[in-house]
């Protein structure tokens, strides 16, 4: 088996022999220091740079995401190419013979090494969407591909797996098979050839109804097997290998800032410095997420009929009128013996009124058939009372809602 | 003081006659459609721009609180299937008493189609980046004839009537407005079923 060490480094570890060796200074995406997720970035002042990577002795390649098309950079010991696209380019990577590949739609643009011509590989799932292509030890390229949206999952990722394409006879063939749905997701996130020859991944899975983090973990791909190597603490992503090291891309959750940590033997982790390799970044606005003023008025007709005023002026349009109270929801309950035993106990447990509702009362926030009890909210803050309630009643806390009636 | 004579009295009769006759309806209207908008800044809360605010306003990505509130909607489940959806209780008084009582109180329940969502815990396709949905912070409507990259607003309802951009009107709304965001207004990448309430992100 051919020997490719891809170690991808971040921009930021222009520093490292590794990258100074290209003789071609990588953009610096963040200076050392903290990562404060407001640093300028750097880059030629003509897109957010993005999706970084480097292939030791060969060069280094990333996005320069602008709002439309979006220009690939490879620079490399024989120069700098740049090559602009029609729409959104993803995850630029060198082959360890200089071949440049990244994603674009549903499929890829291979440029071999030391040609302009850009190739175009139409992807494995028509209406899929490709990410995250790297070269395998084999020299074929092994991408992310997510499956299409469906009508119960419009837009965002419920699915994608591991894809490869065999360069020599065109064709791809599925690496992994995890399967998802409108709730139960999973996708693949940042594949890298590991310095063994397999390809590691970062799967993550979860459910898109479930209020908390899914689950991260580190797979592996030799040959045709697929395994899982270990769950992981929490949200991280490879930024790829140097030497026998993981390096792992951390996100700060306070700011969105990513930092590099190398993987220690026994799994812990150790700071690097700041930045990012194959990652969003997220502490920089997308280009294409700008407001743009096509449709930025309202229609000539105007909003809409309903009556305008503020609470806080509660006599501006005249006559009789509500102010908005916010409640804690309870519900929903199929009997209202059910509700009403549960006022019972909210009322002497948590020592509020509790009043039991259906939705001829309340239409926008109870549906028919069924019914809830509706609790006040005492503070100014609704979300330190639901805090509040649920501990004090935790046998209701799943079924607890803040509302505004 | 003598008494005034029948016809002069009949003006003031008929008042006191029509009153009784129309108290029943003027009654109803007060006790069922008192609404108004909340415009206060508990109505419209300050709009967060790029992430760092965004998670500042809404916390962390898939959180307990993303999907703290909730509201009932027509055809959110499917075309006349009415249904929940939950986000975050920071724009509940807005999604739920303002923009939802506003559909309401116009009458214009059918001007929304399938499908309607909110809080879901996932990522935007291919990336690293959450989706505003994960937050709780974002809104999709009428999704079935409003697809992501359509570069228009289809507005047809459940019923097949053309309601023009009246569902995303009163998602922006007029000053102060409901300051959804509206991703029709992302050109290069337009997203004409969803609406945020966090910009540059």
């Amino acid at each position: 088996m051919k020997k490719l060490m891809t170690i991808v480094l971040a921009l930021s570890f222009g520093g490292l022999a590794t990258v100074a060796r290209l003789g071609t200074p990588a953009p610096v995406a963040v200076a050392a220091g903290s990562c404060d997720g407001r640093r300028a970035v750097a880059g030629d002042g003509r897109g957010v740079l993005r999706h970084t990577s480097s292939t030791p002795s060969v060069g280094t390649t990333y996005v320069l995401d602008r709002a439309g098309g979006d220009v690939v950079v490879a620079e490399t010991a024989t120069g700098v190419r740049r090559f602009s696209t029609r729409d959104e380019a993803r995850n630029p990577s060198l082959s360890a013979a200089g071949t440049l590949v990244w994603a674009q739609g549903g499929g890829l643009r291979v440029v071999p090494s030391g040609s302009g011509a850009v190739r175009r590989v139409h992807g494995p799932v028509r209406g899929g969407l490709s990410f995250s292509p790297v070269f395998d030890a084999d020299g074929g390229i092994v991408a992310g591909v997510v499956a299409r949206p469906t009508r119960a999952v419009p837009e965002d990722e419920f699915l994608s797996n591991l894809w490869r394409y065999r360069r020599g006879s065109r064709t791809w063939i599925r690496m992994t098979r995890f399967s998802g749905g409108a709730d139960r997701w999973s996708v693949v996130r940042t594949p890298f050839t590991a310095p063994d020859g397999s390809v590691e991944f970062v799967r993550v899975h979860g459910r898109a109804a479930v209020d908390r983090m899914p689950t991260f973990e580190l797979w592996q791909v030799r040959g045709v097997v697929v395994s899982k190597i270990r769950t992981l603490p929490g949200e991280m992503y490879l930024a790829g290998f140097d030497g026998s090291d993981r390096l792992w891309n951390v996100r700060d959750g306070s700011t969105g800032a990513w930092r590099i940590e190398r993987e220690q033997p026994g799994g812990d982790l150790r700071f690097v410095r700041c930045g990012a390799v194959a990652v969003d970044p997220l502490d920089r606005p997308d280009p294409d997420r700008r407001p743009g003023t096509r449709w930025a008025t309202l229609s000539p007709k105007g909003p809409a009929s309903a009556p305008e005023h503020s609470a806080t002026d509660p006599g501006a349009t005249g006559g009789e009128t509500t102010v908005p109270v916010d409640a804690i929801l309870v519900g929903d309950f199929s009997s209202v013996e059910g509700a009403t035993a549960a006022a019972v106990t909210i009322r002497s447990v948590f020592g509020s009124t509790a009043e039991v509702v259906t939705s001829a009362e309340q239409p926008t926030v109870i549906r028919p058939g069924v019914w809830a009890v509706i609790v006040p909210v005492t503070s100014s803050d609704p979300e330190e009372d639901l805090g509040r309630f649920r501990a004090a009643l935790p046998d209701l806390a799943g079924w607890s809602w803040i509302v505004s009636i | 003081m003598s008494a005034r004579p029948l016809e002069r009295r009949w003006p003031v009769v008929a008042v006191a006659l029509a009153a009784l006759t129309l108290a029943p309806a003027v009654a109803q209207a007060v006790v069922i459609d008192p609404w108004v908008h909340d415009h206060s800044a508990a109505g419209i809360p300050p709009r967060p721009s790029g992430y760092t605010e965004m998670v500042q306003t809404f916390g962390e990505p898939c959180s307990n609180k993303a999907n703290d509130s909730r509201s009932y909607w027509p055809s959110q489940s499917a075309r006349n299937v009415a249904g929940y959806i939950y986000y975050n209780p920071y724009i509940a008084r807005d999604v739920a008493y303002n923009i939802r009582n506003h559909v309401a109180h116009d009458k214009r329940d059918k001007a929304v189609d399938y499908l309607v969502g909110a809080y879901n815990c996932r990522y935007i396709s291919g990336t690293t980046e959450w989706s505003v949905h994960a937050f709780g912070a974002a809104i999709d409507t009428n999704s079935a004839r409003n697809p992501m990259y359509q570069s228009f607003w289809n507005g047809k309802g459940a019923d097949g009537k053309d309601y023009g951009r009246y569902l995303p009107d009163v998602w922006r709304g007029a000053y102060p407005g409901h300051h959804f965001f509206w991703g029709l207004n992302w050109d290069t990448k337009p997203d004409p079923m969803h609406f945020q309430y966090v910009t540059d992100y």
